[in-house]
This record gives structure tokens, C-alpha cells and sequence, in this order.
């Protein structure tokens, strides 16, 4: 997995077929899909193709033995496999899949994709099954008439970031098993991939600034010297609605830096907040990095903690809560990786 | 790889057992015997094992049945190529498989030797009957295959109903099998027009290569031999011997001799033929019919031609109204000196030839000396008293014929026919001249014999079938087993062999309407089909059942290259590229659109009756406007259509604006009356086809 986030846009469009690519023109991206005559394929599945195996012996009997109910039950099984063609067709046909909901998930885990399907035939669909390139098994469906139902689609995602996922099959084999029916569809999944976490012990406390005992942080520092230090201000973090005016850093928007909040040390227990740096795992690449962060996020919120996250492109203030850690997340994941990268199409 | 889903699939497994006792009962004639009790092991064996009962069996157990299998399949057959030993072990196959079904794909092998299965029960019977009951089995494994590919979803289905109850999933099963016998029917119904075009298009091959058939037919019908009482078990055969239909005028009833064997050799109580049958065949000692083609030309005979339909005799002999040569359907037909007519193989299944009778001629090969002292030898102790009634008539007449008149005048005079005659002992004809002087066809035949035999006339039995049953809209006419006759040929010089059947003389009506009318009428009921005479709708329905068993045999079991290339030329004339073509593509259309009809007929009639009256001038509405340019939106109000319309067609405004108005009312208003709404609706139509 981490081979594959080490090499992330190159490789996939290399590997774009002309299938791929036809496909892209044909079957564009989209939330919404309706399955139609123009992107619904049919071709004999190896059961099928078998099943003409067992036919041909049977027209050699007829053949052979100039038996005329042999050769009608070869022809009426060939003319069966014709008739279930239309059947197998008509599964998908008049079939709609819609995209509600998009969880995201760490790197190693499954994302809970919600789709919608339903019926726009007027008939009962059975046996329609979904699967993807990230998904282990098909999901089973059967469609009743005018109905819709709600699937959860289980995927894994290849790598960190932004994943958009490959095309959807959705494809049935029902009711005889001798012609497969399939659509491609792009449906526009776009899932946001924390790193996978890697349990690492919380590094020490970082306290701070004013803790004499540890060397400043470089980062804290800058910050620190911008602005008036007389009161007992811990840092500023980024301005949130309902935040008191009286603790607005009100010169630093006067110096053009935009609205902060001044957050004093005396407002939180020192030993409940805890710093999580990307200088803490120094030492180690990239995505273990990330990895390492990633798992403190987890445990810091478990344990009720106040948190702050320091990247060396960005930072997120001492704050707690579910939206807090999702924030936290959503700033490992997307960490030098901001543009969404192209899945498989 | 085992399959869970599979191994607990309760409503699977029974279907496929029960598909398997079909293809076991379709196969029920050639099971040896032990089969009949092997397959109902396996199957509450395999009933046991689902029920978790039994274990599946360990490979020790595999073996041991499989070996016993085989050991009774060897002492069972001493040949091996052909084809009911290989069917049979086909079968033994799968019935072991059925023993050991791990994965999907043991299933599809089951299923697909299901439908060669069925196919080869073809090789040994064609009936209607037979057909019908392969059909049902057919829908049959169709269903359990719809069943297998439906079975994920039933897994869930039973494991969310777990908790309701454990009565649901029987009945689930039932209901499966229900549902997918249902869809396999629908799904076999539309795919026999197809199937019907393909059999009539699709060109047909020669074989490619044959297997022989091993032929469990016993013999059937008359045997190579006469003894008195022979015949006349054969009378109450009620099975059908043969059919024929003739190409041109039938020949009258009491002309219709079927000659079959010719019987020459008499101990004193049983006739039979000199030389066995089965070394004539075998040595081809036999002649070609004498320059019979030379003949043709220079004779003024009428030729009565015919074909001949002839139920598996087990046989060699055919049957045909003398003189005859087989034109067609039979590959090498051997003649024999007496005008017998032989197959080379035993007549192990139904057979077809067609028959040219020049009945104006006899045979006429001169008779050797050795033929003359043959032909008119009698055991010289027996039936004393025949040849001494036969020397003082002899005497007592001028020639042959007056011999021959005399005789059967006394038959006349003398004799009753009936079915049930005494007992006769030693000397059979003479008890039956002199004591009981009552009898049936044989013993006519047999007692005029040695009474020509007896005043030096070469004379010999001749056996086959006299006469037969028109079918009910007479385009063919049936002969059954009860039609059974024996009659004599007598060697008059000049005439050669002349055909003589005291029969005739004793009950006319015999050979006139057949063997039921000539009979006293208590005796009737020694039919078979006795009822049949006393129900006339009875024997209405064995006659109309008659007719579809002989279209059958004509239209289906012998459709041949003949009759594809006659029914295509018929239809289609002379074949071009574009009528190919269009045979190819109109058939496939049809087909489409059959199934086409059943499968979205649903959505079809839906989106039309969802439309109503407004909703359609709705339509017309928006079809105008697009015309116009104007595009439109679902989710637009009418009134902002409206106004978008009126600033892109001023010149409309006021059509638009009443259109609107109308709408509205029709849409939102409910207390218009019918009447109102009419008017509206109107008035709205009339607007819209203004609006130019």
C-alpha cells in the first residue's frame, strides 16, 4: 500500500486501456446512473460458453443417430440461451443507482459508500450484484418492483488522500447463468483516505512555550513574537463563531492576519493538551509519519484530550471534539496531497 | 472448494433429486435391474445427508460403491460399443456424482449430463407420450438451473427468516421450485418458435460417424413358424403392426394380402420355413427379383404404389402385397425365391420403405423337381384320413381348379370361423376336417394345404397380415396385430403360384371388413379392445390418437433432408442471397419481439396508462413549445413556463395566457364538473394546435 501511495499519478494513467478509455466516453462520470440499452453489455459467461459445449455433443447424437428429438432439443436449448439473453438484459435494464453518502476511512479499512438503487421498469430485478475493484465480494440485490433500496458498498482504498474510485460493475448472470450482463459505471466516488494508523505511544507532553525546561518550538516561537505576550497567552488558533470579541487578537487583524482567538494557558488543565508535531517521528518516511500522527489523533481524542496538530505546511490549534479529530484527519490525509489524484479511470 | 451455500441449499438439492428420478423414469426401459434399486438409495441417501443424518460418504465408501457399480455394469453388458451400455454408465455416473456435490460447478456437470440424458432416451423411444414426459423434464432441470443462479439471495432470504420460524423454509422451498418451474416454462414456451425455425432452416448433416444401436426389441408380431393357435393369440393383440399410406389409388379391401413369410415345411402339426430365416440372410442365398426393371416396360401392370410404415419387428421380413420391389428406405433389401422380402439387419426400430406392387403378376419360376417332391409332402403318418378324402376328390374331379372349387366348397358347406376352437391333438388337421370343424385362419390355411399337398398340387402357407383399418379422415391406413392372417398359394402349371385363402370361403366378411365383423358376436369380447366396440367414443379417441402418433411419426421423427429442402422450396422458391437473408433475420426479429412482449410489456402499458387527459395535453403542450425553441424543465412552474414562452412568442400571448389559465383550472380546481372539464380540455386542444 505504501508502494502505491509512493507512486501516485504516473502509474494509473499508464495503465488506462482503451477499454478504459472508451468506457470514459461512453459511461461518463456521474452521481446518477441509469442503466439503458447504450451502456448495458452481454456476452455468454464461461457457463455459457460450456453449456454450448454440451449442446454441440448433443447436435453430434442428433447427427449421428439421424435423431430428429435430439437435434429439436439441441435447437430448442440454443433458441433457451437466445430467449435468456433478453432475460438476462432485462435485469439491468430500467435499473438506477444513485450515490447518497461517502464515509471516509483510513487507509487499510473500509469506506461505507450508501447507494441507491431502484427501479424505473416496473419489473422485479433479481440478482443484480455490484462490485468493484476495491470491494472483496459482490454485493447481491433483488429489486423489487418500483422500490428502492439503499446498499452499503464496502471499499478499500488503494492509497492515502483523496481516492477516486474506480468504475462500479454492476452485473447479473440471472436467471440461467449462461450470459452475464455488465455495466461499468463511473459513479463518481470520491473517498477521502486517512493514513492507516500505526500505534505509537503519545509523545512527551509538549507544553507550552513558557515551559522553560524544553527548547521552544521554532514554529511557536514566530507565532509567540507576533503579538503582545504580557497576558498569559498560550497561542493563538483561528477564529470560530461564538468565540468571545474580548478575546479576539484584535491587532493581529489590524496587521491584515485575520481574525484569531486568543486562548489562554489558565482555560484548560496543562496536562490534559498535548502538541502533536511532525517533527516528534522525525526520522522515519513520510507516510509512517503520518501514520504515527494518525493514531495519536485517535488516542488523543479518546482519552478527552485537547489537541493540536503542527504539520510543516499547516497547523491546527489545541481544540477537542469529533469535528475537531475529522479536521485533524482530513489535514493528515490530504498532507502534500491536495488535488484529488485520478483512481483507475 | 466447498460451498456452503450450496450444502445447506435445502430447496436445491431436492429439485435436483427430483429432476434425477425424471431422468431415471425417462430411462426406466433400458435400466437393468439392479438400477431400479440403486437409484432410490441414492436419492434417501442423499435426502439423508442433507437432513444431516448421514454423513456425506468418505472415500472408502465412494469406492466401494463405485467399484460394486462397475462390477455389475461389467457382468451386465458383453458388448461395449454401443449405446445403450454407454448411456447406462452415464447414468451410474451421475448417479455417484449426485453422492458427492461439493461446489457450484458439480452442479452445472449434473445438470448439463441431466440434458444429454434426456437426449439419448430419444435413441430408444419417440412417442408422443415419451416426447411429453422428456419435455417435462426438460422445464424441469431449466428450473433447478434458474434455481441455482437465484440461490445467493435465497441464502439471505433464509438466513434473515431464521428467527421467524423453521416451518418458512420449507415452504420457501417449495415456493423456489414453484417460481422457477413457472419461469423455466415461460422462458421454454418462447423459445420454441426459434427452435422451430432452426429445425426447419439450419442445414442438415449426414452422420458422421455411427455407433450401432443395441437392440433390447424382442420379436413382435408373427414368428417364422405356424402350429395351430399361433394366429389367433395374435388376434387379440390390439398393438399397431404397420401403416401405409398409398401414393395413388388404394388397393380394394379384399386385395389387401400383406405377405410376409412363406411357410413350407409341414411336420404334421406345425409349418414352418425349409431353411431358417436367419441363414438365408446370412448366406444371401437368396435371389434379386428376375429382371424385374426389364419387365416393366413390356407388361401393361398396374403399378399401386405405396409406403410402408412398419413397427419394430424384431425381424427380418417386411411386408408388401406381391409382387413387390422396395423403391426407397431400405438399404439392401434381399428377395427371396418365394417373393419374401428381407432386411439384411433385425427391424430393431420403426422403419419406413416405400413399396411398388405390380399385383397382375406371379411368380412364375419354374418348379424343379426337387421344389415339386417338397412342396407336396406330407409326414407320411399323419392326417390319414385327409389324404384319403383328398385322393377320392381327386379323382372325382377334372382338373385343378374343379380340386380346388370342390374344396372349398366343403369348407363353405362345413365350417364356422371362430377365435376359440376346441383343442386339437396330434393329428391337427384331421381332427379338425372330420371332428371340431371349427377354426380360424390357421387352420383353414393349414388343413387346405395338405389337402392340395395331398392330391399332388405343390401348395405352401403363406403368413402376413390381411386387410387393415382406414384412419379416420382415410389418408392412411392402419394394420393391427389383430389383422394377422395366414392364407395358401397353390402351384397351378401355366399360372405359376396362385393365391387361395379358404378363409374367404368360410367367412367372407373376414376378408371384407375384417376379423371383428366376421365373428359370432359373443366372441367379440376377445379383443383386447373389447370396449373399444361397445364405445364408440372410445374408439373415436384411439383413432384421433392414432392420427396425431402417425403425424408425429411423419412430421417430426421423419423429417429428413427431403422434406426441408420440399418445405423450403415450397415457401421460399428459389433461393436468393436477400430471401436467406430475410430468413435468417425475420425469424430473430420474431423471436425478439415474443419475448420482447412478455418480458417489458409491464412498462409499456404502465407510461400509457399513467397519461392521463391532462397530463397529455400537458404533453402536447411541451411538445409545441420545444418546437418552438423554448426548452422546458421539470421543475418549472407552469406559470413560469408560461411567461417564459409569452416573451419568446409575443404574438402568442393571449393563446398562452388562456392556455395557462385552463391548465391551471384542470390541474388545481376540483369542483369542476365533468361536463366543464370536457370544455376545457377542448378549448385547451384548439389552443394549442393555434399556436403555429
Amino acid at each position: 500500500m505504501m508502494k502505491k501511495s509512493a507512486l501516485p499519478h504516473t502509474k494509473n494513467n499508464q495503465t488506462t486501456s482503451f477499454y478504459q478509455r472508451w468506457l470514459k466516453r461512453r459511461i461518463p462520470a456521474n452521481k446518477k446512473q441509469r442503466l439503458h440499452r447504450k451502456n448495458i453489455f452481454i456476452l455468454p459467461s464461461t457457463i455459457g460458453v460450456s453449456f454450448l459445449l454440451t449442446l454441440l455433443l448433443l447436435w453430434l447424437l442428433g447427427t449421428n443417430y439421424q435423431n430428429n428429438l435430439a437435434l429439436v432439443l439441441t435447437f430448442l436449448l440454443l433458441s433457451l440461451m437466445h430467449t435468456c439473453m433478453f432475460y438476462t438484459y432485462a435485469t439491468l435494464s430500467g435499473l438506477s443507482l444513485e450515490i447518497i453518502s461517502v464515509d471516509p476511512c483510513f487507509l487499510g479499512g473500509k469506506a461505507r459508500v450508501q447507494c441507491r438503487i431502484s427501479s424505473e421498469s416496473g419489473r422485479q430485478h433479481q440478482q443484480v450484484q455490484l462490485v468493484s475493484e476495491e470491494m472483496e465480494e459482490a454485493v447481491v440485490v433483488n429489486v423489487q418492483k418500483n422500490v428502492s433500496q439503499v446498499v452499503t458498498l464496502l471499499m478499500s482504498p488503494h492509497y492515502r488522500g483523496w481516492y477516486s474510485a474506480k468504475r462500479l460493475r454492476v452485473f447479473s448472470t440471472y436467471p440461467l447463468g449462461l450470459l452475464r450482463a455488465w455495466s461499468d459505471l463511473d459513479m463518481d466516488v470520491l473517498l477521502l483516505v486517512y493514513p492507516a494508523p500505526i500505534e505509537s505511544t503519545l509523545p512527551d507532553m509538549h507544553l507550552p512555550v513558557n515551559d522553560a525546561t524544553e527548547e521552544p518550538d521554532s514554529a511557536i516561537t514566530i507565532t509567540m513574537n507576533t503579538f503582545d505576550t504580557k497576558e498569559d497567552i498560550s497561542h493563538l488558533r483561528e477564529y470560530r463563531m461564538g468565540d468571545s470579541p474580548k478575546q479576539i487578537a484584535w491587532k493581529n487583524y489590524a496587521k491584515g492576519q485575520g481574525l484569531a482567538t486568543k486562548e489562554y494557558e489558565d482555560q484548560k488543565t496543562a496536562e490534559n493538551e498535548q502538541w502533536l508535531l511532525w517533527d516528534d517521528f522525525s526520522g522515519l518516511g513520510t507516510e509512517t509519519r503520518l501514520s504515527r500522527l494518525c493514531d495519536c489523533v485517535l488516542q488523543a481524542e479518546e482519552n478527552d484530550m485537547v489537541y493540536g496538530l503542527k504539520l510543516p505546511n499547516h497547523e491546527l490549534p489545541l481544540d477537542s471534539g469529533i469535528a475537531h479529530k475529522e479536521q485533524l484527519l482530513r489535514a493528515l490525509a490530504l498532507f502534500n496531497d491536495g488535488e484529488p489524484r485520478v483512481g483507475g479511470k | 472448494m466447498v460451498d456452503k451455500y450450496l450444502l445447506y441449499s435445502r430447496p436445491l438439492m431436492f429439485s435436483l433429486l427430483f429432476a434425477y428420478s425424471g431422468i431415471s423414469a425417462l430411462h426406466l426401459a433400458q435400466l437393468p435391474i439392479w438400477m431400479w434399486f440403486v437409484c432410490p438409495v441414492v436419492i434417501l441417501w442423499r435426502i439423508q445427508i442433507l437432513r444431516e443424518k448421514l454423513a456425506s460418504p468418505n472415500r472408502i465408501v465412494k469406492l466401494l460403491f463405485t467399484g460394486l457399480l462397475c462390477a455389475f455394469l461389467f457382468f451386465q453388458y458383453d458388448q461395449w460399443i454401443a449405446v445403450e451400455p454407454t448411456v447406462i454408465l452415464l447414468l451410474v455416473a451421475l448417479t455417484l456424482k449426485l453422492l458427492e456435490i461439493r461446489c457450484r460447478r458439480d452442479v452445472l456437470v449434473i445438470l448439463f449430463l441431466y440434458y444429454f440424458l434426456v437426449a439419448c432416451g430419444f435413441l430408444f423411444e419417440q412417442s408422443v407420450v415419451y416426447s411429453m414426459a422428456s419435455a417435462v423434464v426438460v422445464v424441469l432441470i431449466t428450473a433447478v438451473l434458474i434455481q441455482l443462479h437465484s440461490l445467493q439471495s435465497g441464502y439471505q432470504y433464509l438466513s434473515t427468516q431464521q428467527s421467524v420460524k423453521q416451518q418458512s423454509a420449507s415452504q420457501y422451498a417449495r415456493q423456489s421450485l414453484l417460481n422457477s418451474v413457472m419461469l423455466s416454462t415461460k422462458m421454454l414456451f418462447q423459445s420454441v418458435f426459434l427452435a422451430a425455425v432452426m429445425l426447419l432452416l439450419l442445414p442438415r448433416l449426414n452422420p458422421l460417424w455411427t455407433v450401432p444401436i443395441h437392440s433390447g426389441v424382442g420379436t413382435v408380431g408373427m414368428s417364422d413358424s405356424m402350429s395351430p393357435g399361433d394366429i389367433s393369440s395374435l388376434i387379440q393383440n390390439d398393438s399397431l403392426a404397420f401403416r401405409v399410406t398409398f401414393a395413388g389409388d388404394a388397393v380394394p379391401k379384399e386385395s389387401m394380402y400383406w405377405r410376409g413369410l412363406v411357410l413350407d415345411d409341414f411336420d404334421g402339426r406345425r409349418w414352418q420355413r425349409s431353411e431358417p430365416v436367419s441363414r438365408s440372410v446370412e448366406t444371401r442365398r437368396l435371389l434379386a427379383p428376375k429382371g424385374m426393371s426389364a419387365e416393366r416396360s413390356e407388361t401393361t401392370d398396374t403399378i399401386t404404389e405405396y409406403e410402408v410404415l412398419l413397427e419394430a419387428t424384431g425381424q427380418n421380413w417386411l411386408y408388401a402385397i406381391p409382387e413387390a420391389v422396395i423403391t426407397q428406405g431400405i438399404k439392401s433389401p434381399i428377395y427371396s425365391a418365394q417373393s419374401e422380402i428381407f432386411q439384411p439387419q433385425v427391424i430393431g426400430q420403426r422403419i419406413k420403405y416405400q413399396v411398388h406392387s405390380y399385383r397382375q403378376r406371379t411368380n412364375a419360376n419354374s418348379l424343379s423337381n426337387i421344389d415339386y417332391r417338397r412342396l407336396t409332402y406330407i409326414p407320411s403318418n399323419s392326417n390319414l384320413r385327409s389324404r384319403r378324402i383328398a385322393r377320392v376328390w381327386w379323382q372325382q374331379s377334372p382338373n385343378h381348379e374343379a380340386y380346388i372349387q370342390k374344396v372349398l366348397t366343403f369348407y363353405r358347406d362345413n365350417f364356422t370361423y371362430t377365435l376359440s376352437p376346441p383343442k386339437l391333438g396330434k393329428d391337427t388337421v384331421d381332427e379338425f376336417l372330420f371332428d371340431t370343424l371349427q377354426g380360424f385362419c390357421e387352420h383353414f390355411s393349414s388343413s387346405f394345404t395338405v389337402l392340395m399337398r395331398a392330391a399332388g398340387i405343390p401348395a405352401r402357407v403363406v403368413v402376413g397380415y390381411q386387410g387393415g383399418e382406414w384412419s379416420e379422415n382415410g389418408d392412411y391406413l392402419q394394420v393391427y396385430q389383430r389383422d394377422a392372417h395366414a392364407w395358401t398359394e397353390v402351384w397351378l402349371d401355366g399360372k405359376g403360384w396362385v393365391r387361395v385363402d379358404p378363409t374367404a370361403a368360410v367367412a367372407e366378411i373376414r376378408i371384407q371388413e375384417g376379423v371383428n365383423a366376421a365373428l359370432p358376436h359373443r366372441e367379440r369380447g376377445f379383443f383386447g379392445n373389447s370396449s373399444v366396440n361397445d364405445y364408440r367414443w372410445l374408439k373415436g379417441l384411439q383413432q384421433q390418437w392414432n392420427t396425431m402418433d402417425y403425424r408425429w411419426q411423419r412430421w417430426v421423427l421423419d423429417y429428413d433432408n427431403d422434406k426441408q429442402q420440399s418445405i423450403l422450396e415450397k415457401y421460399l422458391g428459389e433461393l436468393t442471397v436477400g430471401k436467406v437473408i430475410a430468413a435468417v433475420v425475420f425469424p430473430l426479429v420474431l423471436a425478439a419481439g415474443i419475448i420482447g412482449f412478455g418480458l417489458f410489456r409491464a412498462s409499456f402499458l404502465r407510461k400509457y396508462l399513467q397519461k392521463t387527459p391532462e397530463k397529455k395535453l400537458y404533453l402536447l403542450l411541451q411538445k409545441k413549445l420545444i418546437k418552438h425553441g423554448i426548452k422546458f424543465d421539470e421543475s418549472e412552474s407552469l406559470k413560469h413556463i408560461c411567461k417564459r414562452a409569452i416573451s419568446e412568442l409575443p404574438m402568442h400571448e393571449n393563446i398562452l395566457w388562456d392556455i395557462y389559465n385552463d391548465l391551471e383550472k384542470l390541474f388545481y380546481r376540483t369542483d369542476t364538473t365533468k361536463e366543464q372539464s370536457v370544455n376545457i380540455r377542448a378549448r385547451i386542444r384548439e389552443n394549442i394546435h393555434t399556436l403555429r
